[in-house]
């Protein structure tokens, strides 16, 4: 019985999300313009890619006033000056507004608004690109100008035309050009199709637009071609959000307990972790290459570690609460992975990063212990609010931290197999096994904190309630090592997982942190004898 | 006995991790604040930060001594313990007869020696034999160093605290210079020196890879702060470099150099393509691709880490020992009861 709910609810998630792709495009002409093959960044892509991350790089989104991004951006193509009046770049950051004069309370600027402080953040930026070369770490208002230079040059480079490479090279293996600079008879071919489109001749346009797929299809492999559609549908079906969707929809039907709604939450939880794999799934193909570069990749492959190792002790050890603690955990991380500012598009990787399976292998281990680390804190929160409630018995207690116990023991091992990993590589990369790198020494910190843990759970010094409070406190190493050695320490080799920003959802999760263990310790120790275990 | 009892503690144990743990977070936090090499120099290359680590490594030969005689339940217990007794002697041994620096190599030009992370002064006159002053990297701030110019001299003797004063020949006298080296932080490496002529001081600030003359009355003087060098046994020529970019961007995706590695004492030649991620051994020395330069004007070059770690394959092999210990202890079912608090 138990299966045959769970397989429809499966069958009716999965069936109503598919429903909504093939709706996806107004028109015909939308449809094919989303295809036209360009190369950005190192890359074949789609029209529709390329603009939704150009987009998404100016003005924080995926779509214009409702309009998709590959429309918004074709349907300037002809006239691209009028871009420089429309305001498309994303500016949030208070101090930066103010030391460019900007009004504080607007988000969008255009590019004639923001020309007049072109001087100043270029100098900005300068300074900030200064200190980096001398090892120095830029201030935050220089990290900030920095990334609006970026968008300036960005935006600039897309209204002069620099980013359009759409026209196929002569010989294999070489750069795609633009309209511009190409001489040859497509440059001609692509202008029209632009002019077609702005002039709303849309039967021609259609025709014409089909022909130059066909053509363009000619330079490229079957491999590049079938990637393309891959990352096509990526960006479509939005895998990632409707995992946290579904995970959310498990999380509160598992939380009611009702025995038709725990059913529904089984096959919601299932078909979460069937889009989750999906998603990973495609990306890996399109890039051929796992999950492993930047923040945004780490954190989903954690959180579908966390999801599998979730998955798997309740498979062995017949307790909800694992899934519903999971769940919770990853709806939270999933939609913070969605709302922060970072890069996401799928990029090209630096050369030390490049076809080494010791990285491959360093990477996945030591992501995978923060994923059953994320487990510890979750089923750790739940633990420790459940007892301040007064709402779990004694033995339940004893059962949770036991559970946490051993899967901080899983993790410690993860999280050692995976820093040896590191150092391996880092030997064949750089030539030491060890150098006191930012990032191994925070590594070092955290697997000596659940160390310390470990040792005093197994000599009995740990009673239960510390070892679900050390499970929050441990967490919060390995978010320090995971995030804050990038973002906030912002040294050392690891230098390509370097960024800024989401700070403050990190800091709104520190202070929570803070009032919940407040809360939990006042509780345990305000009235002595009554919650002891 | 009672002693050894209370070092192989877990106690113990858990306080020097905690200890350690903080003083981590102490020196990471200053690197973010004063660069890496602050606190290589402050914190990871000081006699103390071994010390400590020494003290880690009696507190588990102790929690080992503490169980002797071993029982059968001890076996993984103790192979995880010697793991981290052998991963750290291995981290003694590198650091001790480990060697590691870099060499600049032009395309069609070859080199034999490699830079190292310390600094030396070179001071001179133009076309004498040069003077080096090595500037320890251990410590931060130097004593000041005096040395005084000879001008009737081929060479330039020195006088300092450390120095020994055998070596170079004391010349008081009313024509002499006194330099003062006053090692500063910034960033990079840089010195202040202080240049006395009996006439005038003459101040300045030097940083890496600096040079300059400074012209006293009794002719001009040349400083410059360099790397300091080491002889190799062999020699590397580059013959070609390579880059391979991303299509339509400048984005590396790979880089290598095809080389000729000779033997200086056999004088035998071998042909060599070092990559990103392919070292090649040699002779005790691994020599990696680390960067490059492309310069239009000069022609590519090729950035080489030389590294010699005599200790990695003792880390190896004890790491392995580490997680095979500690698999067997968390997964073995005595281990795996559960625990009344």
């Amino acid at each position: 019985m138990k299966k045959i709910f769970s397989t429809i609810g499966i069958i009716l998630l999965m069936g109503g999300l598919l429903c909504k792709v093939p709706c996806a495009f107004a028109s015909d002409a939308a449809q094919l313009i989303s295809q036209i093959p360009i190369q950005h960044e190192g890359r074949m892509k789609s029209f529709d890619v390329f603009a939704r991350e150009t987009l998404r790089q100016l003005a924080g989104k995926e779509t214009w006033q409702k309009e998709p991004a590959s429309l918004f951006i074709f349907k300037h193509l002809a006239h691209p000056r009028e871009l420089l009046q429309i305001p498309l770049v994303r500016l949030d950051n208070l101090p930066l507004k103010d030391h460019l004069g900007l009004p504080a309370d607007r988000k969008y600027f255009s590019y004639m608004e923001l020309k007049p402080s072109l001087n100043e953040l270029t100098a900005l930026a300068a300074s900030g690109q200064k200190k980096r070369d001398d090892d120095l770490k830029p201030t935050q208002l220089e990290q900030k100008a920095e990334f609006l230079y970026k968008q300036m040059v960005t935006l600039d480079k897309l209204i002069v035309g620099e980013l359009l490479q759409v026209i196929p090279p002569d010989g294999k293996g070489r750069a795609w050009s633009t309209p511009k600079e190409a001489a040859n008879p497509l440059a001609a071919q692509f202008r029209q199709l632009t002019t077609l489109y702005a002039a709303g001749q849309e039967t021609e346009f259609v025709h014409q637009t089909g022909q130059w797929i066909k053509e363009t299809a000619r330079y490229l492999s079957p491999h590049t071609i079938k990637t393309i559609r891959l990352e096509n549908v990526y960006y479509r079906i939005k895998a990632f959000r409707m995992a946290w969707i579904l995970y959310l929809i498990a999380f509160i039907a598992l939380v009611t307990g009702r025995p038709l709604l725990r059913k529904i939450g089984y096959g919601a939880l299932a078909a979460g972790l069937i889009y989750h794999s999906l998603g990973l799934i495609l990306r890996c193909l399109i890039l051929s290459r796992p999950p492993v570069s930047n923040m945004f990749e780490s954190m989903i492959f954690m959180n579908w570690i966390l999801m599998v190792s979730a998955v798997i002790y309740f498979l062995v050890k017949k307790v909800d609460y694992l899934l519903e603690a999971g769940a919770l955990a990853s709806v939270l991380v999933m939609i913070y992975a969605d709302l922060l500012p970072i890069e996401r598009s799928l990029g090209v990787l630096v050369p030390v990063l490049r076809s080494n399976y010791w990285l491959t292998l360093h990477v996945l281990t030591v992501v995978s212990s923060y994923g059953i680390f994320g487990l510890c804190m979750a089923l750790g929160h739940r633990q420790l609010f459940l007892s301040a409630l007064g709402r779990i018995d004694a033995q339940q207690e004893k059962l949770s931290a036991h559970l946490i116990y051993r899967l901080i023991q899983a993790g410690v091992i993860a999280l050692g197999v995976g820093t040896f990993l590191g150092g391996i590589w880092a030997n064949e990369s750089w030539g030491r096994f060890w150098g006191w790198d930012p990032k191994e020494t925070w590594a070092l910190i955290t697997f000596l904190g659940y160390m310390v843990v470990v040792h005093l759970r197994a000599t009995n010094k740990l009673n239960n309630f510390w070892v679900a409070a050390c499970s929050l406190l441990g967490f919060l190493l390995v978010l320090m090592t995971w995030y804050g050695v990038n973002f906030l320490l912002g040294k050392g080799l690891h230098s390509y997982g370097f960024g800024s920003g989401g700070t403050q959802w990190v800091l709104c999760y520190l202070i929570f942190e803070l009032f919940f263990l407040v809360f939990v310790f006042i509780k345990k120790y305000a009235k002595p004898g009554i919650y002891r275990a | 006995m009672w002693l050894v009892r209370k070092i192989g503690s877990v106690t113990f144990t858990v306080w020097i991790s905690v200890i350690l743990m903080i003083l981590l977070i102490v020196s990471t936090t200053l690197e973010s604040l004063h660069g890496t090499s602050f606190v290589q120099r402050r914190v990871y290359q000081t006699h103390w930060f071994d010390i400590y680590l020494a003290l880690i490594w009696i507190n588990i030969f102790c929690t080992l001594i503490v169980r002797f005689p071993f029982k059968k339940k001890h076996i993984s217990f103790i192979i995880t313990h010697i793991g981290i007794l052998g991963l750290l002697l291995g981290a003694l041994l590198t650091s001790m007869y480990g060697l590691e620096g870099w060499m600049i190599v032009h395309a069609g030009d070859s080199a034999d020696t490699m830079n190292i992370d310390d600094y030396q002064l070179k001071a001179s006159y133009p076309d004498r034999p040069a003077l080096m002053i090595g500037l320890d990297k251990r410590q931060y701030r130097l004593p000041v160093t005096d040395a005084r110019f000879d001008p009737e001299k081929k060479f330039c003797p020195l006088v300092s605290a450390k120095a020994n004063i055998d070596q170079y020949r004391f010349a008081p006298g009313e024509k002499s210079v006194t330099l003062s080296v006053n090692y500063v932080q910034e960033g990079n490496a840089a010195v202040d020196i202080a240049l006395n002529d009996g006439r005038k001081i003459f101040k300045h600030r030097l940083r890496e890879g600096d040079e300059t003359t400074i012209h006293t009355y009794l002719g001009d003087i040349i400083l410059a702060l360099s790397s300091k060098v080491r002889p190799l046994p062999f020699s590397l020529a580059l013959k070609n470099f390579k880059k391979i970019d991303y299509p339509g961007t400048d984005k590396p995706a790979s880089f290598e150099s095809e080389v000729v590695v000779t033997d200086k004492r056999e004088n035998a030649e071998s042909h060599q393509t070092i990559s990103m991620n392919r070292p090649l051994d040699y002779k005790g020395y691994r020599i990696f691709q680390s960067s490059y330069i492309q310069d239009a004007a000069n022609g590519d070059a090729s950035v080489f880490t030389v590294a010699k770690k005599p200790g990695t394959t003792l880390i190896y092999l004890s790491s392995v020992s580490i997680f095979l210990g500690a698999f067997c202890q968390f997964y073995t079912k005595k281990n795996g009861k559960e625990h009344d608090v």
